[in-house]
């Protein structure tokens, strides 16, 4: 088969490479029919994840048709079309009991942080991703979701990740009703975030980034306001003098470890004296009202980075973060598309096929030509 | 206004507080209390496990491998020397995280090295073709 292959920082190519077998009893194999270029695939495409191996497949949101099922999968058969959580959970564990396949302690040989996930480093178990023609499934039982027959993959395809990370860090603000929401980031999940802070009954939602295209798209899509955070030599102080001087409800990081807009972060993160820069980290801390709530899904790196931890113990901040447990939002997300609440294809700017993913990551990177989500067809 | 902050009308927004009720949100609680697997087609307690394979790299706290596991990318070379080396730390300690990025380091110069001497192989071998076959079309004439 054809797939996406690392070859070290900045550099992927399309290889061909052996097909992926059933390993597992509960094993399924996907013909990939649609693959999203993630913003997280970018910190694996700058060499910043520990345990990126050469050779790895990027990609861990992707739909696809099965293939060949193993001998134990009841919910599956060949030739359904199935969307697919981009984390790998088995569904019975201490965490996966209580809703948290992010934290499935039952598929991460390597590392205790997190669950198995496609096609995201060997610190998450080393699976290979489905940026390829064909992707192994583990635990079919568990993870993929049904497409209904009267969708389309791309309706469907950010239920892999995406939208229920933005649902997740909205939720994570814990927004009750009329608060008040900054969300860094105007990325696929920033954008997603935004619409969840309306669904949960946000009275003000504010955007900031410094992509002037991406600053606009929000505006029309999320219907949020919008901050360029370049245009102002404080952000933190500017976003607080919104609201009395006092700073929103909840502050929502969506950039994660490549943040841009200081210094202080920018260069230990970049000589790796710190696991990437945590500049969306501090501004959320600095930003948010005293006893307010800092949701976080940017991701982050160990072993460390420099967080602001006094200020928010000082101001009785809460914080929360995870991966998000993508296999409890499905169903529900999958009701707000279907009623039209959220157009989630609507995100979509640009389309490729397999063999040009080296381009697509190229203009998404560099944040060319307007690119807001890239999606792969490997096998069109 | 201030032109840096543009306001968007989100007034009569359909979707607008569609999940104000806190039973209406599947993150809510943050951990489920009824002890059921995750999805009702988990058919099983335990799950099976995986035939082990050689080579995986698992971290120094786990007695045996996880139930699933992937078998790509089996580590090699002195890149996979030093990844055996941080998985023999445990990842509490930084220097866990530190060695496994100095392996990222080694293996992009050992994918570099085999990929120049690949190149060396080849470029004589087709300079050495190449006059070959100019000598046999002369031998012709």
């Amino acid at each position: 088969m054809r797939a996406l292959a690392y070859r070290g920082p900045n550099n992927v190519k399309v290889e061909k490479k052996r097909d992926p077998e059933l390993q597992h009893p509960n094993d399924v194999v996907l013909k990939v029919t649609r693959a999203a270029i993630c913003g997280s695939d970018l910190h694996l495409l700058h060499g910043l994840i520990p345990d990126t191996r050469i050779g790895c497949t990027f990609g861990h949101e992707f739909t696809g048709t099965v293939e060949e099922t193993g001998r134990s999968v009841t919910s599956l058969r060949e030739g359904d079309r199935v969307v697919v959580p981009f984390n790998i959970a088995c569904g019975s564990c201490f965490y996966c009991l209580r809703g948290l396949s992010a934290n499935c302690e039952n598929t991460n040989p390597n590392s205790d942080m997190s669950s198995g996930v496609y096609g995201y480093s060997h610190s998450t178990g080393g699976y290979e991703g489905g940026q390829a023609e064909y992707v192994r499934v583990p635990f079919a039982d568990v993870g993929p979701m049904k497409i209904p027959d009267d969708m389309e993959e791309e309706e469907v395809l950010f239920l892999s990740d995406i939208f229920p990370t933005g649902y997740q860090a909205a939720e994570m603000g814990e927004i009750k009703g009329g608060e008040t929401v900054v969300v860094f980031g105007c990325g696929p999940v920033g954008l997603f975030a935004m619409k969840s802070a309306w669904l949960l009954g946000a009275a003000r939602v504010i955007a900031v980034d410094h992509v002037e295209y991406r600053l606009e798209f929000a505006r029309r899509w999320a219907g949020v306001e919008t901050i360029n955070f370049k245009q102002h030599d404080n952000i933190a102080l500017f976003i607080k003098e919104m609201f009395n001087g006092r700073g929103p409800d909840v502050c929502i990081d969506c950039v994660g470890m490549e943040a841009e807009g200081s210094m202080m972060h920018s260069v230990p993160g970049k000589s790796n004296l710190e696991s990437g820069s945590a500049t969306a980290i501090a501004w959320c801390i600095d930003t948010v009202r005293k006893g307010g709530n800092v949701s976080i899904v940017g991701v982050y790196e160990p072993p460390w980075n420099l967080v602001p931890i006094g200020t928010a113990m000082n101001k009785g901040l809460t914080l929360r973060m995870n991966q998000c447990n993508v296999k409890r939002y499905m169903p529900h997300l999958l009701k707000h598309i279907r009623e039209g609440r959220v157009d989630a294809k609507g995100i979509i700017s640009h389309r490729f096929p397999l063999s040009d993913a080296p381009k697509a990551y190229d203009l998404f990177s560099a944040k060319k030509d307007n690119c807001v989500k890239c999606v792969l067809l490997p096998n069109a | 206004m201030d032109k840096t902050r543009q306001q968007a009308d989100h007034k009569d927004r359909p979707a607008r507080g569609a999940d104000l009720k806190m039973s209406d949100r599947p993150g809510v609680p943050m951990e489920r209390t009824t002890n059921d697997p995750l999805t009702p087609a988990t058919h099983w307690r335990e799950p099976e496990r995986m035939r082990n394979v050689p080579g995986v790299t698992r971290r120094m706290e786990l007695r045996q491998m996880t139930p699933v596991f992937s078998t790509a990318y089996p580590p090699k070379g002195i890149s996979g020397m030093i990844r055996r080396r941080a998985y023999n730390l445990p990842e509490t300690y930084a220097r866990h995280w530190a060695t496994l990025l100095l392996a990222d380091r080694v293996e992009l110069w050992e994918h570099r090295l085999a990929r120049l001497l690949k190149l060396l192989a080849v470029v004589p071998m087709g300079f050495a073709g190449a006059f070959l076959a100019a000598r046999l079309l002369r031998a012709r004439r």
